[in-house]
């Protein structure tokens, strides 16, 4: 199920209504509700693929309890192995069993040796990258004693599921969520406000800049071959906007959502196009998956202990990883890697904390060298994006080497002054909302009354005027 | 919570009242070129263009209403020629709505007789450009029911209620090209669909193997009723039959998929009909798949289904196997230009045929 349908705009207050009305007070009856919403709102895609998600979490609850009366250390490490490799087996086979097979193929090839392989027909269960890494963090957590395993089986089957982020994130962790289920939860106003205000907020970002970049992204990268150098950056630049407002607006959609039924989910996003150098930017884009390969990957590696050799190694290591996380596609790993490319001589110079605080926060000045950082960084982040929207590396070469070409002096073909401005609009709003949780969080703050509302129903009649043009989440194929 | 539900309640009322009043701002007729003259639906903007500018044309003739099955499947010329001055208003894509706005448009101008577009089965949810033609009022007082189609309707129009205020504000000059102009000044009504269908697809076709994983064939095998799956044994088919239950009796009921509203706008043109005397009657054009079915003395229950409206029978031929050649075809669904001479011709005859009483 969409948030951005109709089957959800009906799904949801059922949902709502049943959890606060009907199962008020009943913290079990509230969790079982939250997991069948839960495997309703995913089977309606494709209820095959609920049997995966009820083993991994049998697997991993089942793993929980075993570590609990377990204390033998080589025990805890065979489990925590047999959870590993059951949850990485299966994001291998469904996502990267024909890459590997491709490659495993070509590679023979190039030696001189042609085997004859045939592909298999899978399909990609949507989300299986998100709860594989949720339920992951669980058993990770259980074996370094950081988390008591959980009794509360219903409990666990909601964290794994919890629809609003079961198929786009963000990526929680145990410690954070699955506690959040054994507490009584308590209707708040400002809570519910807040997460109606963040739901409008990322629905805007989906369809009103996502969706409408889409429909001009799309053919601009199918037919890079025959377009002049200033519409390509023109499609870049899109791109930018449109993978940054569909993946934001979804987690804001998520976060929102489980607001209104009084659950507190992790930032996933900060104002990242805000940021003045990479390492910035890493700390403020898909914060969910950053921190989760900070902590489960680049820490169990040494992190940064072992000196400046180690930390460079361990950095390339996690963008090489987070690249391919994204896709089974040698594109995301270019992608990746570029990112660590961008990253060294900031490692190099040891100025990768250097800008910790958002631009011209609490009240700072903002400099002229801040303005060409930000700009500079936003460029080193559009060229790497050419990589990821491309069909491959070669493609993404051909569509640079389409950019620096004389044709960049040309008029720009499907340009939309419309759209230019919808983006402006939307920076200045991100820009004044820069130092919240979202960008209009401060509006049900510090603006009163009508102006507020008129906003609120300014942002759903752009949202309603664009709504015949929705495509797919992007995150959806990771 | 009390005050969160009453605060969230008036300011969806407030939305929902403002996108009312925004959805019921008319469109001129200009508006709807715009919006139509460059796309698949141009023939929009010459059809109003005709009933504006040249209300004559449309007396005495016989008008067909429909899809792009009859905008290029029935050539109008061609029946003119034989003796039945005709006018093909046909429009593409589904929808009886379409047709009734354009019959409502044409009824004080006296046609003789409308040929309206007979489906293989009852059309669902809502022509594509009813948002662009219909107020909801005026939509929901020709029989639409409040349903699916109808929120999605009532969305685009608002869309649509945006852009054209924002069209009358800064597009006040907007005009048709000299090309645009053209179009709509000296097309005819009939359009045929482009190319030949490929050899490949044709010959698939004729195999038999599409044809069985055809859904139109499969309902013909089931006399044009959607099966339910058979649920089977076990715990989980039995769930499964159960949401196979729930999906016909709601989603695909016709109440949900606007079938109940399609068969409306139809008995509504009909009742028109009669009290303007205009001759009323529907018209069945074959898909490939007719082409290739055997001729059989049932058609009329086997080539599609009867439904409440069909208040006589429709005109249909009892085979369309003159049609089983590549050559007659632009797709699987379309006649092309050559098969739409060779229909157009038996259908003229079959047409002066009943007139005459035959």
């Amino acid at each position: 199920m969409l948030f951005n349908s109709l089957d959800f705009a009906v799904f949801l207050p059922i949902v709502f209504g049943l959890y606060w009305f009907v199962f008020k007070n009943k913290l079990k009856a509230q969790n079982l509700l939250i997991v069948a919403a839960s495997y309703l709102f995913y089977g309606w895609w494709d209820y095959r693929f609920l049997a995966l998600i009820l083993f991994s979490t049998i697997v991993d609850y089942s793993i929980g309890r075993f570590l609990a009366n377990e204390e033998r250390s080589v025990r805890r490490t065979l489990l925590i192995w047999i959870s590993i490799v059951v949850n990485l087996g299966f994001l291998g086979f469904f996502k990267y069993y024909n890459f590997f097979l491709d490659n495993f193929v070509m590679a023979f090839s190039f030696l001189g040796q042609e085997i004859s392989s045939s592909g298999l027909n899978i399909i990609l269960p949507v989300g299986i990258s998100f709860y594989t890494f949720q339920t992951l963090s669980y058993t990770i957590d259980v074996y370094k004693r950081n988390l008591e395993p959980t009794e509360d089986f219903i409990g666990f089957m909601a964290f794994v599921s919890f629809f609003p982020q079961l198929v786009a994130g963000p990526i929680e962790r145990a410690t954070n969520l699955l506690p959040q289920f054994y507490e009584r939860r308590v209707f708040e106003y400002s809570k519910a406000v807040d997460g109606l205000r963040q739901i409008l907020w990322g629905l805007f970002k989906k369809i009103v800049i996502a969706d409408q970049c889409a429909a001009l992204v799309n053919p601009i990268f199918d037919n890079s071959d025959n377009l002049s150098g200033s519409t390509l950056i023109w499609g870049a630049f899109l791109f930018a906007f449109q993978i940054y407002g569909d993946f934001s607006g979804y987690s804001d959609i998520a976060i929102g959502t489980s607001r209104l039924f009084g659950f507190n989910l992790m930032k996933n996003f900060s104002f990242p196009y805000f940021s003045r150098d990479i390492a910035e930017f890493w700390r403020r884009w898909h914060i969910s998956l950053s921190t989760w390969f900070r902590d489960y990957l680049y820490i169990p590696l040494g992190g940064s202990r072992g000196g400046l050799k180690m930390k460079l190694r361990n950095t390339f290591i996690i963008f090489l990883v987070s690249g391919f996380w994204h896709g089974a596609n040698w594109t995301f790993i270019v992608w990746g890697g570029l990112n660590a490319l961008y990253f060294l001589p900031l490692l190099l110079t040891k100025r990768n904390r250097q800008n910790i605080d958002i631009i011209g926060g609490s009240g700072s000045r903002i400099s002229v060298r801040d303005v060409l950082n930000l700009l500079g960084t936003f460029l080193l982040t559009l060229l790497a994006w050419v990589f990821f929207r491309a069909e491959n590396v070669h493609h993404a070469f051909r569509y640079l080497n389409g950019i620096f070409d004389r044709t960049v002096f040309n008029p720009v073909q499907d340009f939309s002054g419309v759209l230019l401005l919808l983006i402006g609009l939307f920076l200045v709003i991100e820009w004044f909302g820069r130092e919240s949780e979202f960008a209009i969080e401060h509006i049900g703050l510090k603006v009163s009354g009508v102006l507020r509302w008129s906003f609120y129903i300014v942002l759903a009649l752009l949202i309603v005027a664009h709504m015949d043009n929705q495509q797919d989440f992007i995150y959806f194929q990771f | 919570m009390k005050i969160f539900l009453v605060r969230f309640g008036f300011i969806s009322i407030l939305f929902m009242l403002l996108s009312a009043g925004l959805a019921s701002v008319a469109f001129s007729d200009r508006f709807v070129y715009y919006k139509t003259i460059e796309t698949p639906y141009k023939k929009v903007a010459w059809n109003l263009h005709l009933i504006n500018r040249k209300p004559e044309n449309v007396e005495g003739k016989l008008v067909l209403l429909g899809s792009s099955l009859i905008q290029g499947g029935i050539n109008d010329s061609i029946l003119s020629r034989a003796g039945i001055p005709t006018l093909n208003m046909a429009v593409p894509h589904n929808g009886n709505d379409l047709n009734l706005y354009f019959f409502e448009k044409i009824q004080a101008l006296k046609p003789k007789e409308v040929l309206w577009l007979k489906g293989k089965v009852p059309f669902t949810g809502l022509h594509k450009l009813s948002p662009l033609l219909y107020k909801p009022k005026e939509l929901v007082a020709r029989g639409q029911a409040l349903n699916g189609s109808f929120i999605h309707y009532f969305f685009k129009r608002v869309k649509l209620s945006l852009e054209y205020i924002s069209f009358s504000l800064f597009q006040g000059d907007w005009n048709l090209t000299p090309e645009q102009l053209d179009f709509i000044e000296k097309s005819y009504g009939f359009i045929p669909a482009p190319g030949i269908i490929s050899q490949t697809v044709y010959l698939e076709y004729s195999s038999g193997e599409v044809l069985r994983n055809d859904e139109y064939y499969n309902l013909y095998l089931n006399d044009y009723t959607y099966q339910k799956e058979k649920a089977g044994k076990g715990p989980l088919r039995l769930v499964l039959g159960k949401r196979q239950f729930i999906d016909q009796v709601f989603l695909k009921s016709n109440f949900f998929r606007n079938v109940v509203s399609q068969e409306k706008f139809i008995s509504k043109a009909q009742e028109k009909s009669k009290i303007q005397e205009i001759e009323f009657s529907k018209i069945y054009i074959p898909l490939l798949i007719d082409a290739m079915t055997s001729d059989n003395v049932n058609y009329r229950r086997r080539f599609f289904r009867k439904s409440s409206t069909d208040m006589e029978n429709p005109i249909a031929l009892p085979s369309y196997r003159f049609l089983n050649d590549k050559r007659y075809w632009s797709d699987v669904d379309h006649v092309s230009a050559d098969g739409a001479t060779l229909l157009t011709q038996i259908y003229s005859e079959f047409i002066l045929a009943r007139k005459l009483g035959k």
